[in-house]
């Protein structure tokens, strides 16, 4: 599963923060590229499969916010 | 040739999910972050596009939605957004009496020792349109002669 963070709206340490609070839910993967933020998810908790791409979207949006 | 009727703001439906193209020279980043922030409970939220030219913020009900429940949905994200541009332009136009407000009412608390401590005292002292002339020195001699 892959989630592209636009850099324009998203910066990397909200992600970094994100990766770190939800890192007992998968395994991430970080690649930066000049206009997106690429991560990578495998090994998902079965149970939140279905809902944690949106759940961590919603997350890093709410670090931006308050950051 | 570039549209000078651009819209403020485009929507493209799918399912259970609503992608709103807003004109950012209407609505700030800054105010499409907030309008976010406040649904982040009630929805799914991505951001993409150009921050200069086109922003994209896809909505996705938590819930399965009805088509008209996504529609109430969106136009309370919009009502939102309204909320947080009216808000900045106040904070904006409003933005140099509110620090001078703030300004006085920490000035005003200062302790009198702070107060010299930070020198404000010499300043009243320095008197500079030559104001601060005492009763006696003024008035004093005149009754004398």
């Amino acid at each position: 599963m892959t989630i592209n963070f636009n850099r324009n709206f998203y910066n990397l340490k909200s992600i970094e923060k994100a990766i770190h609070d939800y890192k007992g839910l998968a395994d991430f993967d970080i690649e930066v590229g000049k206009k997106n933020i690429k991560v990578d998810l495998k090994n998902i908790d079965p149970e939140s499969r279905n809902v944690i791409k949106e759940e961590f979207c919603n997350y890093v949006l709410g670090l931006i916010k308050n950051a | 040739m570039k549209s000078k009727n651009k819209k403020s703001i485009k929507i493209t439906k799918k399912k259970n999910e609503i992608i709103i193209s807003l004109n950012p020279d209407v609505y700030p980043l800054e105010a499409v972050y907030g309008a976010c922030y406040v649904f982040i409970d009630r929805a799914y939220l991505f951001l993409n596009g150009n921050p200069k030219k086109e922003i994209k913020v896809s909505i996705k009900g938590k819930k399965e939605l009805n088509s008209k429940e996504l529609e109430i949905l969106v136009g309370e994200f919009k009502n939102e957004l309204l909320n947080y541009v009216l808000r900045l332009s106040i904070a904006k136009n409003t933005g140099k009496i509110r620090d001078t407000i703030v300004e006085r009412a920490l000035f005003s608390a200062l302790s009198p020792q702070e107060t010299r401590e930070k020198g404000v005292e010499e300043v009243f002292e320095e008197d500079p349109l030559g104001i601060a002339v005492p009763w006696e020195e003024r008035y004093g001699e005149k009754k004398k002669s």
